[in-house]
């Protein structure tokens, strides 16, 4: 490459958080000179209270912190509306809009949310989603694959950027991919050997996603994934930030 | 002008002006999960692109059911790429009586550097007492023995045999793994000059190579990536990037590593 990559980054977070470990960060203005110094652009940043607190409370903070910080692009963490802590989906709809959101997240886990994203639960969430193109971003951690396979199955226009892969699913992930052409899967978390060269083979460089996962997980990796893959330098591009911009300008505001 | 390790890493640029021995790799199939090109060409693919001089390598039968399968393919390996890989002898303890057989066998061959142990595959503690010929192998020839270590514990018994066999060279494969793991070894490390890490982890922390340069420096560091069980670029990368000099990145790149394996020929 003559010259560095433009990351769009789909995978990073700031604010308190229970664990921080040492070495971590947890400020916005150390994620915003982590991400300089790594060579990442843009990203799009969820708050560590979506998860561990409230979706409600931490979008709200996260809407409030990113303010100036015009290379942030807010995501927000979504879940049913059943019990009311959370908008119906036609009320969401709304708010995403109203607030240029363009991608949600959720934490489903038993350790995080703890629900269920079947389709007697989240259907309506995940209808509004499909019907106005908004990706969801999710770890495989969070959703687990059968689930997973039940929001692909019943919603195929929904884009799905699917995180934490880690380096022993390609067994069921190939799969899953071969089947499924709404999954997409963030760079960071997939470690396999040979990943990004075997994966452009097997199913196109328009199926990765750049991702980091800081502040857990090393943005320094991450860039080298994509910085050192053995793909032409439009390949990388496409990964880099091209298919997830591309997603982003598919949603209907 | 393109002249740091990091602005290297930025355009993708091999590092051919560092000195890089990957401490931790392994070759062939796992049983568990699909591990593309892990053989000894599709590795160097991987060496090459990154600038990686040489991998010292235990096969993953070795560490899995049969050591002599495994061995000969890490024999394979260090005999057809002399200059780019070498060896760890690797023993089961589960098999004692071929024990000295096959440590005699591996270190006939040229290229074989030291010995791997994996006690939580084949189900013994660190300090099993069929361990033991390994141990004073290691220590009659000062050369390193690679050992999984995984949380506290593991350390600690590391740095009990440490202790009793000075003259050899213990890396703590995975560095303790979590983060009570890597507080452990921070202080057994510190506190002697036979005791070593390795950076090789699927969980790249962010910002973990320079906590753990600041707390023992970049002298007791080795670079690991665990490839071909996963990729060697997470690993490069944490380094690459980490928010240290670049002389204690070409300390941990290969150095120390280089300095291990010199005292041996000594």
């Amino acid at each position: 490459m003559e010259e560095a990559l433009n990351f769009l980054d789909c995978n990073c977070s700031f604010g308190r958080r229970s664990i921080v470990e040492p070495g971590s960060f947890y400020k916005i203005e150390d994620l915003v000179h982590k991400m300089e110094y790594y060579g990442i652009k843009r990203a799009l940043v969820y708050h560590a209270m979506a998860q561990e607190y409230s979706p409600l409370v931490g979008n709200s903070m996260l809407m409030e912190e990113i303010k100036g910080y015009g290379q942030l692009i807010p995501v927000w963490a979504v879940m049913h509306h059943h019990t009311e802590e959370f908008y119906e989906p036609d009320v969401l709809k709304d708010r995403l809009r109203e607030n240029g959101i363009r991608a949600v997240t959720m934490f489903p886990g038993r350790n995080d949310q703890g629900f269920s994203t079947d389709e007697w639960n989240c259907g309506e969430l995940f209808d509004m989603l499909e019907e106005n193109s908004v990706p969801l971003i999710i770890g495989l951690d969070q959703v687990g694959i059968e689930s997973l396979l039940g929001i692909l199955k019943n919603h195929p226009g929904l884009k799905v950027i699917l995180k934490r892969t880690g380096y022993s699913l390609n067994r069921n992930l190939y799969g899953i991919l071969k089947k499924f052409k709404n999954l997409y899967i963030e760079s960071s978390g997939y470690k396999v050997h040979h990943n990004i060269e075997e994966f452009v083979r097997m199913f196109g460089a328009h199926r990765l996603v750049f991702g980091s996962g800081m502040p857990f997980h090393s943005g320094g990796s991450a860039v080298c994934n994509i910085n050192y893959a053995r793909i032409s330098d439009e390949e990388k591009n496409m990964i880099a930030w091209k298919n997830l911009e591309g997603i982003l300008g598919g949603v209907k505001w | 002008m393109v002249s740091t390790i990091r602005e290297k890493a930025i355009l993708g640029l091999p590092l051919d002006d560092v000195k890089i021995i990957d401490c931790h790799c392994h070759m062939g199939d796992w049983r568990a999960f699909h591990a593309p090109k892990n053989d000894k060409e599709g590795m160097l693919k991987s060496m090459d692109s990154l600038g990686i001089d040489f991998a010292c390598v235990t096969a993953h039968s070795s560490i899995g059911p049969d050591y002599r399968y495994g061995n000969d393919v890490v024999i394979d390996a260090v005999t057809s790429y002399p200059d780019r890989y070498f060896g760890y002898v690797t023993v089961n303890p589960n098999y004692p009586e071929d024990m000295q057989n096959e440590l005699d066998r591996c270190f006939a061959v040229p290229g074989f550097i030291g010995i791997k142990l994996h006690p939580a595959v084949h189900g013994q503690p660190i300090d099993y007492k069929n361990y033991r010929l390994a141990y004073e192998t290691a220590e009659k020839k000062k050369c390193p023995v690679l050992i999984h270590v995984w949380g506290a514990g593991n350390v600690v018994t590391v740095s009990k045999l440490a202790d009793e066999y000075p003259n050899a060279i213990f890396i703590m494969g995975h560095g303790g793994a979590d983060i009570p793991g890597f507080e452990k070894a921070i202080d057994v490390v510190n506190k002697r000059n036979n005791v070593y890490i390795d950076i090789a982890i699927s969980n790249v922390r962010e910002g973990n190579v320079e906590w753990l340069v600041r707390e023992m420096g970049s002298k007791k560091i080795l670079y690991g990536s665990d490839m071909p069980f996963f990729d060697p670029r997470p690993a490069f990368g944490r380094l690459a990037f980490a928010m240290i000099s670049d002389d204690e990145k070409r300390d941990i790149f290969g150095l120390n590593m280089e300095a291990i394996l010199s005292k041996q020929k000594a």
